[in-house]
């Protein structure tokens, strides 16, 4: 990753900061691979959102909907998407690949988290 | 080869030692006057140190015990991360019944796996140059990120 690079012009760059960032057609190409894998989780957690409300309400328990964690399963995808996305910016393809797949394995491991947290704060249903 | 260009003149020939003679090459005077094997070992150790043989070189990353300490440390505690969401793999299941979402959850349980190594390799791999609190501040995020819940609930209840 460091070391010196020579460009065309022939000028020595010294990081990668410099170095020219990714084309366009591949940064667009790992966007939408990524969109695609992130979407699962961010749809997982719009549903629970919605779904899991209604569900305490017929149980007779509206009152103790965890809305914290149900934010958090919509939030989480969104949050690591977008960070990854920005930090990734004036890099090179690997670096911002590599941010991405972390970004998505923290989302699916937060996903986990938050189920499991949620089985264990639920109150007795109707 | 240089030496048969050059006036044989016996009695300069038997002024010189014949070890001098033997080690030496005509022209070392005007490279400095160092003798190959050592020229040589000069240039080894000049290769081994970037920084002082190539002037376009990164600089020298920040190297302290704090910062190899802090990284050994986390690589510990990452290592305990994805041991905890191996563990947690076994306790979590899939509630749906249909064929993708099955699919979707076991892919799910296996990024969570490999998360705690995807998140320490990329703060590596992406701050060598970084200060130490920006690093340790990364991986910090990192470990409150991904605590394997799922088998520390089941420890804990």
């Amino acid at each position: 990753m460091s070391g010196a690079t020579t460009t065309d012009d022939g000028s020595d760059t010294l990081d990668t900061e410099d170095a020219p960032p990714a084309s366009l057609v591949s940064r667009a190409i790992l966007w939408l691979v990524f969109a695609i894998l992130y979407a699962y989780p961010l749809f997982e957690g719009i549903s629970n959102l919605i779904a899991l409300p209604a569900v305490y309400q017929a149980g007779g328990a509206g009152g103790a909907v965890p809305w914290y964690l149900l934010i958090i399963g919509v939030a989480a995808p969104v949050i690591l998407y977008a960070g990854a996305l920005l930090l990734g910016r004036g890099r090179e393809l690997f670096p911002r690949a590599l941010m991405l797949a972390a970004g998505l394995a923290a989302t699916n491991a937060m996903f986990l988290s938050v189920v499991q947290w949620a089985q264990l704060v639920q109150p007795a249903l109707k | 080869m240089a030496r048969t260009s050059e006036p044989i003149d016996p009695d300069a020939e038997t002024e010189i030692d014949a070890d001098d003679d033997a080690l030496s090459w005509a022209g070392d005077d005007l490279r400095g006057g160092i003798d190959p094997l050592t020229r040589n070992r000069v240039n080894a150790s000049r290769d081994g140190d970037p920084a002082a043989s190539d002037p376009d070189a990164a600089p020298e990353p920040p190297r302290s015990l704090a910062r190899t300490a802090a990284t050994v440390l986390f690589a510990v505690l990452y290592l305990a991360v994805v041991v905890g969401w191996i563990l947690s793999a076994q306790i979590t299941g899939s509630p749906a019944t249909d064929v993708f979402s099955q699919v979707a959850w076991q892919f799910g349980e296996f990024v969570a796996i490999v998360s705690g190594a995807l998140w320490y390799l990329t703060v590596l791999t992406l701050t060598p140059d970084s200060r130490t609190r920006v690093r340790v501040g990364w991986f910090a995020l990192g470990v409150g990120v991904l605590v394997p819940w799922p088998v520390l609930l089941a420890v804990l209840s």
